[in-house]
């Protein structure tokens, strides 16, 4: 149907969105105060050394120019080299994605999860002593800031209790299964290696929890709102009268547009979980993308810099892509009104 | 007649808005928003007269009193080297509303402008560009963003607050721009059209006044959001340099000495809380009020 | 209690309790519907109507709505009193309503197949012979019936993708779907253009002389009311002030307001068009007492204070009003 239609203009108008991203990025980069050649090479380089990199870094040729091998190397998956590891960024970047794909997976699920029981729970029994608790808990957990949570996390199970490892992804005893997709819960269960998988649950649980606690909120609270909208609405009025039950009722033609609702929001929430993933990550020690990418800038790394806000780029977009496109799905609303 | 006025500012008649009120004042969750925001407001302007050792807020060090814990002479306990936290976050709360309402001064005109301008101009080249051109700033998380230039311009408070309003700009615009699209097509647009109205005049006496109920929630719940992000950006070292009391470097710098030292941290960071808590409830409130009535 | 009373609703008083304090909408209503007989329920926007019916059905949301006095007997069983499982009995089986908006009134992220087809499957009378194929028969005859017979497409369409007119169809087909012995119509035509309007009306008035149904037609459109209905309910702010067969209702109108509400409809033979009726409904949470037109009523005296009961003038003629107390 009209779908397809949908879902490709929805592509290209996102391919373009790309280009301007990276324009956007690149410009920000090169923008830096600071010799790059100098920051590459030591302080003590001599002069034409100096000059010879400018050169093959094309660092004095105009904007435009620099811009262009920069992309056909982006094309080609070579995104540069970076100035602190030495190696291509699109090896760094591939060397750490995954990790912060796991991070972030795992926080959107427990979110998802939680934000809609939570939202659905709080709908159900509408202004009673769970309602209320769950609301007020959803105020203070959007008003914290996620380091806070991170660090408050920290302190009460990894310093105090001690019964979560602070640091990392894996124990320093427990050897990491073969990588497959570059997670270790997924690649350790592929191995049937359910000690590594334990114990790098464990690890994951306080990032992850910093970072879904939000989020999860956030989805409760829209849940519970759309919910209750939904309720007042002439149709179900129209579906009591035609006999209905209300059992029906409330588990397929009221669920069905609230959940649209939501959905909506936890992909939002699940694609804004890349941004917060960078402080936690920095808290946590967990060696992903956004360290990475925090390091580069800190140490004014431009090929990283590029590269890793391009990857987050596509990424951010990626998802919010599939998000519209799954709501579309849910919705005959959207995608029939397009065609107008 | 003055009443009026103040009603139309939100688009509304007074009865309507006189009921908004009512049902306002009667909701806690508002009320106590009003309240911390209120609050916060007067302790940030009067800070250096309430603050009970105003010096701490700048190059202080005492390292005689260093690290006490909450007592009768500092309520908050002191830092590191020895300032009064309470004092410092009473600052604090000056920078971050500083910060605030600069950014979102500089924002919301040219958001909502451009917003305005695209909905009207709905699928023209004007609304095509500038949609482009907001999608792309969109294209990225708000953090990654802000950190991104934050991380290019040298660290300090006022580039933070170029970074987040780089971050901003652009929900504003697409806020406005749905609003505006929507409603051109309504009759008294036409209306105001087919007299000859000037373009200006259209934008900013017929479709304006529907978005001014919305946005205001928005700026509201957007301070909160506009701090929080501000706290991130410091406490990563990106925002507020010391020895400026920025809420959220307080809380890193006091992170090292946790738990034993727990009011280093545990302080500001409440602190965060609060003024966000406040500005959310006010903005949801905000948001009641000035809802469309149900019959 | 008459014995072919399908319907018969005896003072029935209900509020709503809101923010301000407590909005007294009906007061006193009195109603009576025979076995196949149409009966129309006129007034102004806001006097009340729709909260008759809803009442009727329950489907109105209880905290803020409630019932302090009155009856409500479908078939001799007051509704008011049952259960919810009685009252699954009825809905959709024995009574069904058609809405006054079409698109707000159909779900609108599930097709039409599928809420027709759970309106047939809810609307039987018992679980045995509901297979598949018979649904699907039904939902071809019904959708035949209203004038919608390209069943696969219409079947596999979403609420967006058709028209008003189309949906007013759907939801009269929905209402059919069971052997009714009552069936109330909500403004059916009001959100549709007025091309359409007549349309809907006579397939209305056409399937319910078919089968035999007894209707209570609630509208403001005193033309749809000519056409369509036996008896006609004049009310006025949640009270009932005249009752009359329809014709004689147009002939001879009783009640001061149903006489200004029938002089002010535009004659197209000509006479100008009239003052219409000073002033406006009253608040409700602060209603006159007694009769509650007084305030706008050129014959009002002390004695409207008090409210007037429906006084049966000859046959089924009843006014509430004292200038034909005897």
């Amino acid at each position: 149907m009209s779908f397809v239609s949908y879902f490709a203009r929805r592509v290209a108008h996102s391919i373009l969105i790309l280009f301007g991203l990276s324009i956007l990025t690149f410009v920000i980069a090169r923008v830096m105060p600071g010799d790059p050649a100098r920051m590459a090479l030591g302080a003590r380089a001599p002069k034409d050394v100096v000059l010879e990199w400018r050169e093959w870094m094309h660092l004095d040729d105009p904007f435009y120019i620099q811009y262009y091998y920069w992309m056909r190397d982006a094309i080609h998956g070579d995104l540069g080299m970076s100035l602190r590891t030495r190696r291509n960024v699109a090896i760094d970047i591939k060397t750490f994605l995954p990790a912060t794909m796991e991070l972030i997976l795992f926080a959107g699920m427990l979110s998802a999860t939680f934000g809609l029981m939570l939202g659905v729970i709080s709908a159900r029994y509408r202004n009673s002593l769970i309602d209320n608790t769950i609301r007020v808990s959803a105020y203070f957990a959007v008003a914290t800031p996620q380091f806070v949570v991170a660090i408050f996390l920290l302190l009460l199970f990894g310093y105090v209790l001690q019964v979560l490892p602070t640091m990392g992804r894996l124990s320093g005893h427990i050897p990491p299964p073969p990588t497959v997709t570059g997670m270790i819960t997924v690649d350790s269960i592929i191995k049937l290696d359910f000690r590594a998988f334990f114990d790098a649950l464990r690890h994951l649980i306080m990032p992850g929890i910093a970072l879904a606690l939000g989020p999860a909120a956030q989805e409760a609270r829209i849940t519970r709102s759309s919910m209750l909208d939904n309720v007042e609405k002439d149709y179900v009025t129209a579906e009591r009268c035609q006999g209905i039950p209300e059992r029906v009722i409330n588990l397929k033609y009221l669920l069905k547009p609230s959940v649209i609702a939501t959905v909506s929001i936890i992909g939002l929430q699940f694609a804004g979980s890349l941004g917060g993933a960078f402080v936690v990550e920095v808290i946590f020690g967990w060696p992903g993308l956004s360290s990475y990418g925090t390091n580069a800038m800190l140490n004014k790394d431009l090929n990283a810099i590029s590269g890793v806000t391009l990857v987050i780029g596509v990424a951010f977009m990626t998802m919010n892509l599939i998000v519209d496109v799954i709501v579309a799905y849910l919705d005959p609303r959207i995608r029939l009104r397009e065609e107008e | 007649m003055k009443r009026q006025v103040l009603a139309d500012l939100f688009d509304k008649d007074w009865e309507s808005f006189k009921r908004g009120l009512f049902k306002f004042s009667r909701d806690p969750l508002s009320l106590i928003g009003l309240v911390i925001v209120l609050a916060v407001a007067v302790l940030a302007s009067f800070a250096p007269y309430i603050a009970p050792y105003p010096e701490h807020a700048g190059k202080f060090v005492n390292f005689d009193e260093a690290s006490q814990a909450p007592s009768l002479r500092h309520l908050f306990g002191t830092d590191a080297v020895g300032r009064d936290i309470l004092s410092r976050i009473l600052f604090g709360y000056r920078f971050s509303l500083f910060m605030g309402v600069i950014v979102l001064s500089i924002v919301v005109p040219p958001g909502v402008v451009l917003g305005l301008m695209a909905g009207y101009f709905k699928n023209s080249w004007i609304d095509t560009l500038i949609m482009r051109i907001t999608d792309v700033f969109l294209a990225l998380p708000r953090l990654v963003l802000a950190l991104g230039v934050a991380a290019v311009l040298s660290p300090s408070l006022i580039n933070s607050m170029i970074a987040v309003s780089l971050v901003w700009w652009p929900w504003y615009c697409r806020n406005v721009y749905a609003i505006a699209s929507s409603i051109r097509n309504e009759f008294y647009v036409q209306a105001a059209e087919a007299i000859g109205a000037r373009t200006p005049h259209i934008l900013f006496r017929e479709i304006l006044p529907n978005c001014i109920s919305p946005v205001l929630t928005m700026v509201t719940l957007d301070m909160g959001i506009v701090i929080l992000l501000g706290a991130t950006l410091s406490f990563l070292g990106l925002g507020i340099q010391p020895p400026t009391p920025g809420l959220g470097t307080m809380v890193a710098d006091g992170a090292m000495y946790m738990p034993q030292s727990w009011w280093m941290s545990v302080f500001p960071a409440l602190a965060i809380v609060v003024v966000v808590l406040g500005f959310s409830l006010l903005g949801d409130g905000l948001r009641d009020l000035l809802a469309e009535e149900k019959v | 209690m008459s014995n072919d009373a399908v319907l018969e609703i005896r003072d029935l008083h209900v509020q709503f309790k809101v923010y301000g304090g407590r909005l007294r909408v009906l007061d006193g209503i009195d109603l009576l519907i025979r076995s196949k007989e149409k009966v129309g329920l006129v007034g102004e926007t806001g006097c009340g109507k729709t909260i008759t019916m809803k009442t009727t059905i329950r489907v109105l949301p209880s905290p803020p709505c409630e019932i302090p006095r009155g009856e409500i007997l479908f078939q001799g069983k007051d509704t008011l009193k049952m259960s919810r499982k009685e009252l699954q009995y009825f809905r959709g089986k024995k009574i069904a309503m058609i809405p006054q908006d079409p698109t707000a009134s159909l779900n609108p992220v599930f097709k039409i197949g599928t809420q027709l087809t759970d309106a047939i499957k809810y609307s039987a009378s018992s679980k045995k012979n509901l297979t598949k194929k018979r649904i699907l028969d039904k939902a071809m005859d019904v959708l035949k019936e209203v004038g919608l017979p390209d069943l696969k497409r219409n079947m596999n369409s979403y609420p967006i993708q058709l028209s008003g007119g189309m949906k007013q169809r759907v939801l009269i087909a929905m209402a059919l779907v069971a052997e009714l012995d009552l069936l109330f119509a909500d403004e059916p035509t009001t959100a549709l253009d007025v091309t359409i309007q007549d349309q809907i009306l006579r397939l209305m008035k056409e399937l319910v002389d078919r089968r035999g149904v007894s209707m209570l037609l609630i509208t403001h459109n005193l033309g749809n009311i000519r056409e369509s209905t036996d008896k006609t309910y004049i009310m006025y702010a949640g009270q009932i002030v005249e009752v009359a067969e329809t014709e004689t209702m147009f002939s001879d109108p009783l009640h001061p307001y149903t006489k200004a509400l029938i002089s002010s409809v535009p004659k197209l033979t000509g006479g100008g068009i009239a003052p219409g009726i000073p002033g406006m409904i009253p608040d409700y949470s602060n209603p006159p007492k007694g009769c509650r037109f007084q305030p706008r009523c050129e014959h009002a005296t002390k004695t409207c204070m008090q409210k007037p009961a429906l006084q049966q003038i000859a046959g089924d003629h009843k006014v509430a009003c004292f200038l034909y107390q005897k």
